[in-house]
């Protein structure tokens, strides 16, 4: 149940077209790591389309999907140290990204529970002394956007739990298999069955009963 | 057929997990069932949903990328300048030259010492000189041996309460330690100070021993404190044996605890259990969904000793606290405690079941998830407290549906 014909990422079949070759891509890599900028952006170019995609999905808001594509690039290109294959590749790309954006949300949560602590507790609703701002959610361009009907769904799915949120979009809009999920979010299959029931089970909640 | 399990199905079916033969059953059954074709055709509408908008990159965006990853791979220190791999090679092959003949040279000096060694035994070693030591040799037994016969004879002559003086007359002045026995010494049946401990005492000096010399004999009757009431059969408080102090039932459970943990090999998590065992009521028979022990004590307000829990009373901060549902985004809340031993839950008109707490434990933290209920369904108007044990993992409360994501 995979489509391969409109991919553009690294697991898809380009190499007419310029794309970089299977063979080719462990040179790619070892030339990122010695700081070889041509080679990054050559990479970038393969796997970006399908990470944007996902980050798009998991944050809402289109800077933050770009910062959040490009920190995982600049950060985990040069780490990886063994080429294993382009599917290989494309997973631990697909990890770093998730990972990354949840230690982004916790982080950003943290910081603003712990300031809410120091201030003992005592702001009120109105004068947002020692609360972070809240997160200013999809645009005001997606807001009118999201009369559509798969923009109301996209929306939605924003609010959902990170962890369904996650699970949710590796297989609806990536299309692995649970195997796959289990590995790139490192908890077992059946967590993720559950955790796409729920999901689902939410998104119906969140749509007003009629998905 | 529940619910449940027809939405079971339906995900099943929808992701390709049903067999040849259950696939069919299903494509026959959603034929034949227009609601429940509705209901499939909707989850598949949320996923076309998903994957419809290809979510453009944006334009510069590599550009922007490049630019990036330019920056992060500049050398940040001088000495990135001058590396080169050559230089890197040469330095690799000095610590491999270092790293094989280091070794030896310490082997052959150590070798040349000991070789030195034996030579020196091997030839003060003559026939005659072997022969004059043995001679020496036999000497000392035989005195030795008269000795003790002495030792014997006089023991038959002498009175009991001298015989440690007389030994102690005849034994040299170095240490014995072997010969010691803490039961008898605490019991006051050595009355002499063979080895100088009671010198040392007086010197101020501590003795190593002292804390197993109190275990071995026993609380002291005069240590215990006068107002103690004694323990009854029927009575469920008991005594701690190491601390001397009153225990509840559940600190009494511990003690029984520690005493089986003793007998068996302790799991990781045991230490963590006695850290708690001291201080809270503890029930080990509820546990969160990966084992981590879990207690809900319901409060009454005010009963919490200060400075021990993190409390948050003022009741605007609770109600931000349990606005923060999952549904939102940035509501997703991650609390740090200092001690990380206790959360407690609401100063009263906190709408959440104290006693339907869901644990989940996560790479790097514990979650805890609570289940909302009506206010009238607390158990107690001062909120609950969740214990579970302190460790360096940060405490997550998600306020949800309390339902757990595990299996």
């Amino acid at each position: 149940m995979t489509r391969t014909g409109e991919q553009t990422g690294l697991a898809g079949v380009r190499s007419s077209d310029g794309a970089i070759r299977e063979n080719e891509t462990a040179d790619f890599l070892k030339r990122i790591r010695r700081g070889d900028a041509d080679a990054f952006e050559a990479v970038a170019r393969e796997v970006s389309p399908r990470l944007f995609r996902l980050a798009m999905r998991l944050s809402g808001n289109r800077e933050e999907a770009e910062d959040l594509v490009q920190e995982t690039l600049v950060r985990a290109l040069p780490a990886l140290r063994r080429f294993e294959g382009r599917s290989r590749l494309s997973t631990y790309l697909v990890r770093a990204l998730t990972n990354l954006w949840k230690n982004r949300l916790r982080s950003r949560a943290r910081s603003r529970v712990v300031s809410w602590f120091q201030s003992g507790g005592r702001e009120n609703e109105h004068d947002g002394a020692g609360i972070d701002p809240p997160d200013p959610g999809p645009s005001a361009d997606e807001r009118i956007e999201a009369e559509g009907r798969a923009a109301q769904v996209r929306l939605a799915v924003t609010r959902l739990h990170p962890d369904r949120r996650v699970t949710l979009l590796l297989r609806e809009v990536e299309e692995l298999s649970y195997e796959e999920i289990a590995s790139i979010t490192g908890v077992p299959v059946g967590t993720v069955r559950s955790r796409l029931a729920r999901a689902r089970d939410d998104l119906r909640s969140l749509l007003g009963g009629k998905p | 057929v529940t619910q449940h399990d027809i939405e079971e199905k339906i995900q099943d079916f929808l992701d390709g997990r049903l067999s040849e033969a259950e696939r069919a059953a299903m494509e026959e059954r959603i034929a034949g069932d227009p609601e429940l074709a509705r209901r499939v055709e909707a989850h598949r509408d949320i996923g076309r949903a998903l994957r419809s908008d290809p979510a453009e990159i944006p334009p510069g965006f590599y550009a922007r990328a490049r630019a990036r990853f330019e920056e992060s791979s500049k050398p940040r220190f001088g000495w990135h300048r001058v590396f080169s791999w050559e230089a890197a090679g040469l330095a690799a092959a000095g610590l491999l030259l270092a790293a094989i003949l280091v070794p030896g040279l310490v082997r052959d000096r150590i070798g040349s010492r000991e070789a030195s060694r034996s030579i020196d035994y091997g030839t003060v070693a003559s026939p005659e000189a072997t022969k004059e030591i043995k001679e020496k040799e036999d000497d000392e037994t035989e005195i030795e041996e008269q000795v003790r016969l002495e030792e014997t004879v006089e023991k038959a002559v002498t009175p009991a309460a001298e015989e440690p003086r007389e030994k102690v007359a005849r034994t040299p002045k170095r240490r014995q330690p072997e010969k010691r026995s803490f039961a008898t010494e605490v019991a006051g049946t050595t009355a002499v100070d063979p080895d100088g401990y009671a010198e040392e005492e007086k010197r101020g000096e501590p003795r190593a021993d002292a804390e197993m010399v109190s275990k071995v004999a026993g609380p002291q009757e005069a240590d215990l404190p006068a107002s103690r009431p004694t323990p009854s059969a029927g009575d469920d408080k008991k005594e701690d044996p190491l601390e001397g102090k009153l225990l509840s039932s559940g600190d009494a459970m511990l003690v029984e605890e520690e005493a089986q943990r003793v007998k068996s090999p302790a799991p990781l998590i045991e230490p963590r259990r006695e850290r708690l065992a001291t201080r809270f009521f503890y029930d080990g028979s509820k546990k969160g969904a990966h084992g981590y022990p879990v207690t809900t004590v319901p409060l009454a307000p005010g009963t919490v000793p200060a400075g021990t829990f993190q409390v948050i009373e003022d009741p605007a901060a609770w109600r931000r606290f349990r606005d923060t549902t999952p549904e939102e985004i940035d509501s997703y809340s991650s609390i740090d405690f200092s001690r990380e031993r206790v959360l407690l839950v609401g100063p009263g008109d906190f709408p959440l079941a104290c006693d339907k707490v869901n644990l989940f434990f996560e790479v790097d933290r514990i979650l805890v998830g609570f289940a909302p209920a009506g206010a009238e369904d607390l158990p107690s108007p001062g909120g609950c407290a969740v214990f579970f044990p302190a460790g360096p993992e940060s405490i997550e409360p998600a306020i949800g549906t309390g339902r757990s994501d595990e299996q």
